[in-house]
Order: structure tokens, then C-alpha cells, then sequence
């Protein structure tokens, strides 16, 4: 591959170390906790208690491998990549819905399988969708201020992703693939009035969306009051409650968590932050919160640090996307939020998101090493840098 | 943490705004993903706050229940140590309702194995939950057949403890049974029951979504104490010779039942207790019917309560070895009855050893008048009738000995030769060990002794004896008594080689509407071996006998046989020989 010569002025530096140290512990963190949340499950399922753990390795290896790989590609490749990647992932996302191609688990056909591996095509389709819209928006730099040709088509290629995954159904995924466009649109420039506008019209529609399926009303009102059902629509929550609550300051201990045994749900996927709150507690839960607070902040600060308008947008659509997701997701366990099942990032068992994740991590890794001087009365950088550093006279 | 090659900065102001972007956005969209990060960790906190005490409660309550572990419970050993009741370990099945998705499927595959009919296994898993009791204790084939079905998630299984009987219906009646809880419901399993069950622990017990409790979590709180064993009085193979005579008597004269009581006279030991029909403990019978304990049952026991006016009489001094009296085959007596003989045979000049040896009716309803009402009811109940003999079983009956002051005049007559009194098997013999032991009633017991889990042995109860009669007098007595087996009613009761005491007794059994049951009889025999060195009080009592009826022709062969086997088995030395018996016809 080709690699286009950097504006003269940036010269190629390190890799940001804090952010592949976040990302490689926030892996760290989720092999544990895979483990430890799977373990009962798995020796019951399949008579082995590290089958999940031993799946999650492999494809942690290969997220390592993606990693590296993107790191050394340079980021501005992705624009030529952007819109076959798009292209794929609409038709991945078709192609599920097919009986016979897609899988059924839990109620959703969301995953293709080829042989012993499984995929989830909405992994892959939100990595195409922040390559593809910041490089749609990265040419546009003045039509992202008008409301036909700037702000409707990125939130189009979104919306229509969103729509063929709530198919499925998926409501989480739609939520996190419509708000990644929302936030590359809010950095590259959108009018506010157009970004509102929208969402003061498009809330009935999500209300609707929200309400007319009766399994997601019943999680609404479930969030509203858990107690109204606690054994039906009530019960993820308030189990994923009793383990949070449960953990106190440093937890019952690794390994030690009694709601894994079948009680909370999801265990070592869409709560696995449940059970990590029960086992290590308010000083796991600061840990874990800060490894993200580190890697959100330092893919901004590579995104404000970008030598280019592409570099910066599709660093702040990677940001948005494992931003919003560990938010949502978090917020779920913490009843903050109504029962969305997303995974956490790097977190969660769940190859296509890790390997993706990863992959996107390995792009804002590339990013970095490009990153631009910053000017002294940039305080966001000056916070996110290391105060050590040499500052302008 | 110095940057190596850090790009080149540019001036202070005038960068190239290579971004064209705006660049507050960022950072306002970072820092709201920063805040929004710290409300999830702040809502963490908040989370551990003793406001949300109760979800920590719910976790505990789901998570984990209290558990009472039974103590094993004592065993029961006869007095040479045999294990007349056991434990053995078992499976009990509950199922898990909230895993099972098809309750008709699997109430068809696990419905037949357990004996029950699928619609019942339907309805207790529609009862929901995460336990619900499917079968106790099954057999080990049962419980391996359960396993191999694959029900995992569906079937859970516990181990318990089952009472075991390893003798069957040896002393059924006497060792009673226990439910399925292990708790004593009937004999010595009952009355014994705060012994054997010990004191039962408790454990906290840690349990998954499906109710089955998980490796690690079982924290005992309190360590259960086992029970006490049971040392009986009782011997095994007495017990099983007393059994077998008896079951033999009662099927050769197909009666509707019998007891039968072997006490020793020194110390109220009770080394056989039988009751016909009995049941296996390992598998009780419906109804109470056959639960019953006859030994501990009253019945109007006719000739067999002489022995005890007699002794009144003697105490009291209203007879002497020189009283006589003319028995011409009846007797008036008040209220226009007429007490006669039971062949109506006139036994002519009669003395106090006839009254038990021929049983004469005549004789003895007059020695009861001369007593009169206080005395005679005195003396009875002095004897230990119409009250419980406190032996250590449940259920026992006191009889019925009326006041005399409800006494009409012709009961004094009446109650002399056994009518208008119930008494039951075990007073009778307690009785005549009294008259066998030199004058001392003395407590029936079936257990002697409580062993705890340590080793310690502690006896039951201390001797408990009251004298009843003077020696002189129970010596005169167990003399007379001795004619009735030497040439009187009950010589089949002889045994071979030792000198034997007894009475025999055969009484028409009284109507629930008044009045007597034509061809319904009670034959028994009670007697006393060896008459030298007394040692066995044993009581034979058959319920209902068809073709005869005398307890002479009934009981006391079945007394005879039990109690040579008995004496065998205690290693009683023969005594002086026996006057040879003169062969009578049995009669009473």
C-alpha cells in the first residue's frame, strides 16, 4: 500500500503510549472478567470453564493482529477504503436477515456463521460507517452547513444501516450506529439548529420505534420501575442491581461473584460490568472507568491534534463509537439507562466487536503519531497531554 | 515522561487551522463522554450507599437460604448389641421447575421411574419455584435411572438419611417407624424420639439461579449432634421365638390376633414384646389397624385376674391356707345373676389353691364378696391395674377398673373371676412377677440404656419398685399357682425340666351394646419360670380363637414353648424337677 507523504510540517512521531496502554488494559480487564463471569456457564454448558475464555483469546489475538495491522497503515488509506467497506457492510447487514444465512440467538438473527467462527456484521458496519462518514464529510467542509447535501445523506447511509439492524432486532446497535453519525456531524460542523431540529423531529419516531415493539415497551417501563415486574421485564435490571450493589468498596473478590451463578443475565456479555462491580467493586469500577476515561480522551486528543480534517473526523467517529457504547452500556448495568444489550467495549465476549474495536483502535494509534502541534491556549490538549512536556515560550 | 521527537510547534499564534474544524466541539463532545463516564462511576458509589440496602438483602435472599442438617439419627440395639434400626443414605429427587420447559415431557420420562402418574408430576412442577420435592429416598436403581436421563438443569438430587429396620417385622410394633422427615411417629421411634433425632444443626447454604447449592457455599453454623442410640431391653431372638409361637398359635386357630410378653420378674425388663399382627417398619401399612400394640391393649381377661383377688384376700387375711368351701357349680349372686362353673361342674370342698388351680368360679366370686367393693379396688389397683404401667412405649392403655363407688352389688362377685375389668397383657405379666419376685411390682421397660455419640452409656430410667404384696403371701401364691400348671387348667404350660407358676384365663368377649358375644372368646395364659429361682414372666393372649377357646388349650402351649426357648436362650439352669403333671383335661 502506497503511503501518501504527510503535509510537509508533520513529521512522524510515536505512537501514543497511554492510549495503546488503555486499550491493551482495558483487553486485559475483559479476558478476566470473561473468564470469571463464564466459567459457571461454560463448565455447564460445555463441560469446560474456560471455553469462553479460550474463544475470547483467539480472537483477542487476532484483534492484536488488526491492531498492529492498522497502526501501520496510514489512516488517510481508509478514505479509499471507505466506501467498499460501506457497500459490504449494508450487504452483511442484508445478508442476515436471511434465514439460513444469518443465525438466531436469543430471540435476534444477528450473527453469520462460517464454520466454527460467528460473526456480527454490525461490528464491521460501525467501523465502515465512521471511515465512510468522515471522509464524506472531510470533502464537504462547507456543504456540512447545509441541511440537504451536509447533514441528511451521512445521517441517510446511518439511518439505513440502523434500520436493516433493528430488523433483526437489534435497538442498541441502531442507537449507537445513528448517534456515531450524530457526533462526526456535531465535530465536522453541522448547524446546531439542524442537529436539533432533526432530533425534535425524529423523537416521535424513536418513540415509536421504542414503544411499538412490546418487548421494548415492556423494557421502557421496566426502567422506569424494575419493581413492576421483577421476575419478567424487570428482572436484568434489578439483578444486574443486587450485583453492582453488592460489591462494596473492593468487592466480594475475583471469582467470588454469586449472581454469575444464572442469576443476572448476559453475564459475560451485556453485564459482564455487573459482575465486575460485584466481584472488585467501586476500586474496580474507578479502574475500569478510568481505562476508558484515558482511551476517550487521548483518541480526542489525537482527533484535535489531526493533521488533517479526515484524520480528525474519523478519529472523533471512533471516540463517539466506544464513547457512546461503553456509556450506554454502563448506563444499562447502572439502571441509568433502559435495557439496551450492547456490548462493552473491548470488554464484553464478542469477537466481531473486539476485533473491530481493536482495528479502530490500531487506526487512531496510526493517527497519533501525526499529530500536529497544539497551541498553548488549548487547554482540553494541555490537560490531556503529560504536564511534563515542553511548552512554547 | 519526556516525548522523544515530538513535532515541530509552530508559533504562538497564527497556526494554520489545518482542522478547519471546530475545534470546541471536540472537546465539549470528550469532555461530556468524560462526565458521562464519571456519572457511571459516581452512580456505582451512590449504589453501595445503605439506601440500597435492600437490594443487597434481595442478592442474599435469592443467593442464599438456611439449611437444617439433621443430626443422624441413634440407632436401636437389642440387649446383646444386634442393630434392630439403621440409617442408610438415599437420594431424594426434587425438581427444579423453573428450568423445566415442558413439564408434560419430562412428567413422561421421570413419572414412571419415581411410581407416580405423570399428572401429578405436572401439577406439583407447575407449582413453579426452584424446588419442589419429587420423590424421598428411592432406591439406588431409581436414582441411577434418574441420572441417565440427562436432566441436568431439571432434576436435582439429595442425599438423606433412611431408616432402615435390617430385621423387617421383628418387634415392629415395639420399634414404630419414621416418616420421611426421620421424625418419629409410633413404639420406641416416638417415645424416644428427642434421643434419637439428636440436635440438628444449621448451615448457610449458597445456592445458583436453580436452586442447586454451589460447591464452595455451604458455612455450618451450627454443627448437628447425633442422636443417641437406643439399647433395649429386648432380645432379638426371644423377641423372634415369642413372634413365631405366637404367629403359629394365632394361624392354627385362626384368631384375630395375640400378644404375647416376656418381662423379667427381677428387674421389669421386657425381653419380648409381640403383637400379631404386626407390620415391617421398612414398609409401614395404611391405616392404624395395624399399628396396634396388643400388649398394650386392655381386654376383659376373665379367670386370669383370680390370681390377683386371691392375693388380696391372703394379704388381708379374709382366707388361710385352712378356708374351704363348698362349690356346687353356681352361685346367686345380688341383682338375680348367677356366676357358674364353666363346664357347670360342682368342684365340691375347695380351698385358696383351687381357686387358681381348678379356676373355680364359686370360690373366687365369693372370696371377692368377703373383700367387698374398697378392699377388692384397693388391692386391684395397688396391683397396678386400671392405671398405665409407664412402660417406655406409647399408646399404652391404663384398662378399666371402675370406682366403687359406681360398683353395683353383684361386681365384687363379678370382678372376682375377671368380668367388668379391662386389663392389658403387660399388667398381667407385671403382676405376676410381682407374686414370682417376692412381692415387688416393678416398672416394665423396653429400653435400658442410651448410648451418645461419644460412648458414654447412661441408663434409661433408674429400678423403680413398689412393694405390693408381702413375700409370705406371694410365695403362697405362686404355690397355688404352680398347682394350675402341675394338675390343674394349665397344665400345658409345663415345661421340660423347670417348675412352672400360672393361670389360665378364658373370658367371653363383652358386647359394645352390653352383655357377652356368643362364641367370642380370649384365651390367655399367664405364668411365671422357673418356679425355684424365678426369672421370666411371660403373658400369652390370643384374640379370638376358632375351634377351642380354653387359655389352657390355646395359650398355654404357646406359653410352654416360648418359654422353654427363652430359658434356653437366657442360659437358665434347669431346677429341681417338676411333680409330675397329672394330665387333665384342659378346663377353667
Amino acid at each position: 500500500m502506497t503511503r501518501p507523504s504527510p503535509p510537509q510540517e508533520i513529521r512522524r512521531g510515536p505512537v501514543d503510549g497511554w492510549l495503546v496502554a488503555s486499550v491493551l488494559g482495558l483487553c486485559g480487564v475483559g479476558l478476566v472478567m470473561v473468564y470469571s463471569a463464564s466459567s459457571v456457564a461454560g463448565f455447564e454448558r460445555f463441560g469446560d470453564a474456560s471455553y469462553f475464555l479460550k474463544r475470547q483469546l483467539a480472537w483477542f489475538t487476532l484483534g492484536c493482529g488488526c491492531m498492529v495491522l492498522t497502526s501501520r497503515v496510514h489512516y488517510t488509506a481508509w478514505r479509499r477504503l471507505a466506501a467498499p467497506l460501506v457497500v459490504a457492510s449494508l450487504l452483511l447487514l442484508g445478508a442476515v436477515l436471511v434465514p439460513g444465512i444469518g443465525d438466531v440467538a436469543g430471540g435476534a438473527r444477528r450473527w453469520i456463521s462460517a464454520g466454527p467462527v460467528n460473526f456480527q456484521p454490525v461490528e464491521v458496519a460501525k467501523f465502515s460507517l465512521v471511515a465512510y462518514l468522515a471522509h464524506f464529510l472531510a470533502n464537504r467542509r462547507d456543504q456540512v452547513r447545509s441541511l440537504t447535501r451536509g447533514v441528511l445523506p451521512p445521517l441517510g447511509f446511518a439511518g439505513a444501516m440502523a434500520v436493516l439492524v433493528l430488523r433483526q432486532p437489534d435497538m442498541g446497535s441502531a442507537v449507537v450506529l445513528v448517534g456515531i453519525a450524530a457526533a462526526v456531524l456535531f465535530c465536522a460542523g453541522a448547524r446546531l439548529h439542524h442537529l436539533g431540529g432533526l432530533a425534535v423531529v425524529a423523537a416521535p419516531a424513536a418513540a415509536w420505534a421504542a414503544l411499538a415493539e412490546p418487548y421494548r415497551r415492556e423494557r421502557i417501563l421496566a426502567f422506569l420501575d424494575p419493581w413492576r415486574d421483577a421476575q419478567g421485564s424487570g428482572f436484568h435490571v434489578i439483578q444486574s442491581l443486587v450485583a453492582v450493589a453488592s460489591g462494596g468498596l473492593v468487592g466480594v473478590g475475583l471469582g467470588q461473584s454469586r449472581q454469575k451463578f444464572f442469576y443476572l443475565p448476559e453475564r459475560h456479555t451485556d453485564f459482564i460490568f455487573a459482575i465486575l462491580a460485584e466481584e472488585l467493586g467501586l476500586a474496580g469500577v474507578v479502574v475500569v472507568v478510568g481505562l476508558y476515561a484515558v482511551l476517550v480522551a487521548r483518541i480526542y486528543r489525537a482527533a484535535l491534534r489531526a493533521p488533517d480534517r479526515y484524520g480528525a473526523l474519523l478519529a472523533s467517529g471512533f471516540g463517539a463509537w466506544v464513547a457512546g457504547q461503553a456509556v450506554l452500556n454502563l448506563g444499562v448495568a447502572t439502571g441509568l439507562l433502559p435495557v439496551t444489550g450492547v456490548p462493552l467495549p473491548f470488554v464484553s465476549f464478542g469477537g466481531s466487536s473486539l476485533v473491530s474495536l481493536m482495528a479502530a483502535a490500531g487506526v487512531c494509534m496510526n493517527l497519533s503519531q501525526y499529530a500536529r502541534a497544539v497551541r498553548e491556549a488549548d487547554v482540553f490538549s494541555a490537560w490531556a497531554s503529560s504536564p511534563a512536556r515542553e511548552r512554547a515560550p | 515522561m519526556k516525548r522523544a521527537a515530538l513535532p515541530p510547534r509552530g508559533p504562538r499564534s497564527g497556526a494554520p487551522q489545518v482542522l478547519a474544524l471546530p475545534r470546541w466541539r471536540l472537546k465539549w463532545l470528550a469532555a461530556g463522554w468524560l462526565v458521562a463516564l464519571a456519572t457511571v462511576a459516581a452512580r456505582v458509589a451512590y449504589l453501595q450507599t445503605p439506601r440500597f440496602d435492600h437490594l443487597r438483602e434481595l442478592g442474599r435472599r435469592q443467593q442464599v437460604e438456611t439449611v437444617t442438617l439433621s443430626g443422624s439419627r441413634g440407632r436401636i440395639y437389642d440387649r446383646a448389641g444386634r442393630e434392630l434400626a439403621s440409617n442408610v443414605i438415599r437420594d431424594s429427587v426434587y425438581a427444579v421447575p423453573r428450568a423445566i420447559r415442558d413439564p408434560e415431557g419430562f412428567a413422561r420420562k421421570v413419572g414412571p421411574l419415581l411410581g407416580l402418574e405423570p399428572s401429578a408430576v405436572v401439577e406439583r412442577v407447575r407449582r413453579g419455584g426452584y424446588f419442589v420435592w419429587l420423590a424421598r429416598q428411592v432406591s439406588p436403581e431409581v436414582a441411577g435411572r434418574l441420572r441417565q436421563l440427562g436432566l441436568e438443569q431439571e432434576l436435582g438430587f439429595e442425599p438423606e438419611e433412611k431408616r432402615v429396620y435390617p430385621f423387617g417385622r421383628l418387634a415392629g410394633p415395639v420399634l414404630g417407624f419414621t416418616g420421611v422427615d426421620n421424625q418419629g411417629l409410633a413404639g420406641l421411634e416416638l417415645r424416644y424420639e428427642q434421643a434419637l433425632r439428636g440436635r440438628p444443626g444449621r448451615a448457610i447454604r449458597v445456592r445458583d439461579a436453580f436452586g442447586r447449592e454451589i460447591l464452595e457455599g455451604r458455612q455450618v453454623l451450627l454443627q448437628p449432634r447425633r442422636g443417641q442410640d437406643l439399647v433395649l431391653a429386648l432380645d432379638s431372638v426371644v423377641q423372634h421365638v415369642a413372634e413365631r409361637e405366637l404367629v403359629r398359635t394365632v394361624e392354627h386357630y385362626r384368631a384375630q390376633g395375640g400378644a404375647a410378653v416376656a418381662m423379667d420378674v427381677r428387674t421389669g425388663e421386657v425381653l419380648a414384646l409381640a403383637s400379631v399382627p404386626g407390620f415391617d417398619p421398612n414398609s409401614v401399612p395404611d391405616g392404624t389397624e395395624a399399628w396396634r400394640n396388643r400388649a398394650l391393649e386392655a381386654y376383659e381377661p376373665g379367670s386370669t385376674l383370680k390370681a390377683a383377688v386371691l392375693a388380696a384376700a391372703l394379704e388381708e387375711g379374709v382366707v388361710d391356707a385352712g378356708w374351704k368351701v363348698t362349690c356346687p357349680g353356681w352361685l346367686r349372686i345380688p341383682g338375680g345373676y348367677t356366676v357358674r362353673e364353666a363346664h357347670g361342674e360342682a368342684h365340691g370342698r375347695v380351698g385358696i389353691a383351687d381357686v387358681v388351680r381348678l379356676s373355680c368360679n364359686v370360690a373366687a366370686a365369693r372370696v371377692g364378696a368377703e373383700l367387698g367393693p374398697a378392699r377388692l379396688h384397693r388391692y386391684l389397683r395397688q396391683f397396678g391395674f386400671g392405671e398405665p404401667t409407664g412402660v417406655d412405649l406409647p399408646g399404652e392403655s391404663a384398662g378399666i377398673l371402675r370406682d366403687p363407688s359406681q360398683w353395683s352389688g353383684s361386681d365384687p362377685y363379678v370382678l372376682a373371676i375377671g368380668q367388668g375389668v379391662a386389663v392389658t397383657p403387660l399388667q398381667l405379666v407385671r403382676f405376676v412377677a410381682a407374686v414370682a419376685n417376692g412381692g415387688w411390682l416393678v416398672r416394665p421397660r423396653v429400653a435400658v440404656a442410651m448410648r451418645d455419640p461419644e460412648g458414654g452409656l447412661r441408663r434409661v430410667a433408674a429400678d423403680e419398685r413398689v412393694r405390693v404384696l408381702s413375700p409370705r403371701v406371694a410365695h403362697t401364691l405362686l404355690l397355688a399357682m404352680e398347682r394350675t400348671v402341675a394338675d390343674g387348667t394349665g397344665t400345658a404350660a409345663a415345661v421340660q425340666g423347670y417348675r412352672v407358676a400360672g393361670k389360665t384365663g378364658t373370658a367371653q368377649k363383652p358386647s359394645p351394646h352390653g352383655g357377652y358375644q356368643p362364641g367370642r372368646y380370649v384365651a390367655s395364659f399367664v405364668g411365671v419360670v422357673p418356679v425355684d429361682q424365678p426369672r421370666l414372666a411371660i403373658a400369652v393372649v390370643v384374640d379370638e380363637p376358632q375351634g377351642a377357646y380354653y387359655g389352657g388349650v390355646v395359650a398355654a402351649p404357646a406359653f410352654s414353648r416360648i418359654a422353654s426357648q427363652a430359658l434356653w436362650v437366657l442360659g437358665v439352669p434347669p431346677g429341681e424337677v417338676a411333680p409330675q403333671a397329672v394330665r387333665r383335661p384342659g378346663g377353667d
